[in-house]
């Protein structure tokens, strides 16, 4: 599978610089083993899995079915740049303020729901998740401009 | 025995105080509402409750934190469940088997296994301190650099049993996980490996906004993008019966030795200084793929694959107290908190602690069945309504779900890298997912791994000239060596003696 042929490459390149590094850190000296002994030994073994990966992708029959679509990669992408844009807004707009909009606004993007009703479910939530984070277990989270 | 049978009959009267009954109560609740939080563990629930009990007696303050502790264990199990979140480390195995359950609409079955597993386990770890706790404790202290190297490698010599249909992938999996061990400053040395510049990987990676990402995020990301069909309809659809939630005879036949298993293991462990309950359920998982009768259902709904990390969690919870209270020493991040409480309290856990204050010692130990018991029916009256969060729609399910892997990544060290951290995991682990790359390896490699890198090299500095037959020398070692061993190669002997012609 192409996927596998990829992720056999990056296994590959990530096994390689825990090597070289470990052997930058030092592998052995007179009293043992060094800080860099078990990146070496642990980056053999993900270099040698990696290896027998990429032997597969090659003697497997091309597969032309992806197994990750666009779509999904590009459903992927907006799931994590909304989610991304909420840990930005964190510190400047409080912990509670980015959360609820995030309810709010993901509740109504994904459901057929009103405004009305998503605004309430998502204020709802928020305020328990807002009781028992922050009233109650006292977590020290952002409070941002509105103090929420 | 018949002196131990006394000593606990007076704990009774301690602990059935009505003061004392309140406190176990309240701590058990407490301890079941932060179990069931991601992010807030056992250390994080002591940690914020300790400054309450500052003026109560000490008895009760430390029954309550006590409460609170195995408490927790329970309700680790019920975000793993129904959400696929653990809402601790020691609920991370209980993730795998318990949340394909609740996708399979027997979330409630997947519930009353984790709970009555967990009261088992507790009440076994319960009787084995009682009795055999302060001799116990000794035994864990001969556990040293060496033996721990060898029952970790007995431990990733069984990974076998995780790696799923591609021993290749399986494996390269495992080695992520160990590479990611090495993030940070290394132990021995103070060097830092692997940090990149970055001061907030120091410390290494961080683990429960690790487990909160491959686990919580991802499954977020499953639900929410094209193409991947999470079967919500049959939660939706599946009638939910209490009848049906109860566990029947043959279930109940087939988790028994599961429970039983393991409590011992789970106890055993969390006897060891510096284990915990987190390494216990892992152990017990990891037995449990090799000696069950069914390790092909593992990983894809068995309620065997739930039982024995629960059971394991909080039998270790009860082990962590026998090095605490006989050699004040403790066994685990939590009790570490209770020894700064005790001390406070004018209270020095050692040999003289059961000598000195008999009444604290057997009135916390005889607390412990009632807690125990207060727990469990706790959580058996919240299950009818735990059951239904499965069939909250998914518009809701969602953002809610995020909402919570936001809140407990950051509550662990109050740092928004953490958050961030959480994200990037979270995206591993569904491509992780999405290619087949199993993820119960990478966890167990990132559990067990920091621990054998810091031993091995302690062993061979202890050892006479840096020798590795220290491995050999030490009897303990030697046995979970040749353990490992046979445990790798009995298998491909028996299958090659199957397959030979003359056979």
């Amino acid at each position: 599978m192409r996927e596998d042929f990829i992720s056999s490459l990056i296994g590959l390149g990530l096994g390689l610089y825990w090597i070289v590094m470990g052997i930058i850190y030092g592998f052995w000296e007179e009293t043992g083993p060094a800080s860099g002994f078990t990146p070496v030994v642990f980056g053999l073994i993900v270099t040698v899995s990696s290896v027998a990966l990429f032997w597969q992708s090659l003697r497997s029959k091309k597969d032309k079915k992806q197994i990750i679509t666009k779509k999904e990669l590009l459903d992927l992408f907006k799931i994590c740049l909304a989610v991304c844009l909420v840990i930005f807004c964190i510190p400047r707009l409080g912990t509670f303020t980015s959360l609820g909009l995030l309810l709010v606004i993901g509740i109504k993007l994904i459901s057929s729901s009103t405004w009305l009703m998503a605004t309430c479910t998502g204020v709802g939530i928020t305020v328990i998740l807002y009781l028992v984070f922050k009233v109650w277990l006292m977590v020290p989270l952002p409070q941002g401009l509105l103090g929420f | 025995m018949s002196e131990i049978l006394a000593q606990l009959f007076q704990g009774f009267t301690v602990a059935l105080d009505p003061i004392n009954i309140f406190a176990v109560v309240v701590g058990g609740i407490m301890g079941v509402i932060v179990g069931g939080l991601p992010g807030l563990g056992s250390v994080a629930g002591v940690a914020l409750l300790l400054p309450l009990t500052f003026k109560m007696n000490p008895t009760t303050a430390v029954i309550m934190l006590a409460g609170i502790y195995y408490g927790n264990m329970f309700g680790g199990s019920i975000s793993a469940i129904l959400l696929n979140i653990p809402g601790d480390s020691p609920a991370v195995m209980t993730a795998v088997d318990g949340y394909q359950l609740a996708r399979q609409g027997k979330a409630g079955k997947a519930l009353y296994t984790a709970f009555f597993a967990s009261f088992i386990g507790g009440m076994i770890g319960a009787v084995i301190l009682t009795f055999l706790g302060p001799a116990l404790a000794f035994v864990g202290l001969r556990f040293g650099p060496a033996e721990f190297t060898s029952l970790i490698l007995f431990a990733l010599m069984s990974v076998g049993w995780l790696l799923g249909e591609n021993p290749a992938k399986g494996i390269m999996a495992t080695g992520i996980g160990l590479l990611l061990s090495t993030i940070g400053v290394d132990m021995i040395q103070g060097l830092p490996r692997f940090t990149f510049g970055m001061v907030n990987l120091t410390a290494g990676i961080p683990f429960i906004p690790t487990v909160i990402g491959i686990f919580g995020f991802a499954q977020v990301l499953k639900l929410l993008s094209a193409g991947y069909e999470i079967g919500q309809t049959t939660m939706v659809t599946a009638r939910l019966s209490i009848r049906d939630s109860f566990l029947s005879i043959k279930e109940w036949a087939e988790v028994s030795f599961t429970i039983v298993r393991g409590s011992l293991i789970g106890f055993f462990v969390g006897l060891l200084p510096g284990s915990g309950a987190t390494m216990a359920s892992f152990m017990a998982y990891i037995a449990e793929m090799r000696l069950n009768k069914h390790p092909e259902r593992l990983g894809k709904g068995a309620l065997a694959g739930v039982a024995a990390p629960e059971s394991a969690n909080n039998a270790a919870s009860m082990g962590a107290f026998a090095p605490l209270l006989s050699l004040g020493i403790p066994g685990s991040g939590t009790t570490a908190l209770l020894l700064g409480g005790l001390m406070m309290w004018g209270l020095a856990p050692g040999p003289l602690l059961f000598r000195e204050a008999p009444e604290f010692v057997w009135g916390l130990m005889a607390s412990m069945y009632i807690g125990d018991i207060a727990v469990l029916l706790l959580c058996v009256l919240l299950v009818p309504f735990l059951a239904y969060i499965p069939r909250v729609p998914k518009a809701i399910l969602a953002p809610t779900t995020i909402a919570l892997c936001v809140l407990g990544s950051f509550s662990v060290n109050n740092s928004i890298f953490d958050i961030w951290f959480m994200v990037f995991m979270g995206v591993v682990g569904y491509f992780m997912d999405r290619l087949q790359f199993p993820t119960p390896p990478l966890v167990l490699a990132l559990v067990l791994a920091p621990r054998l890198q810091t031993a091995f090299r302690q062993a061979l500095m202890i050892s006479p000239g840096g020798s590795p037959m220290i491995f050999i020398t030490k009897p303990i070692s030697l046995a979970f060596l040749l353990a490992a061993i046979v445990m790798v190669t009995l298998p491909v002997l028996i299958k090659k003696r199957k397959d030979s012609p003359s056979a």
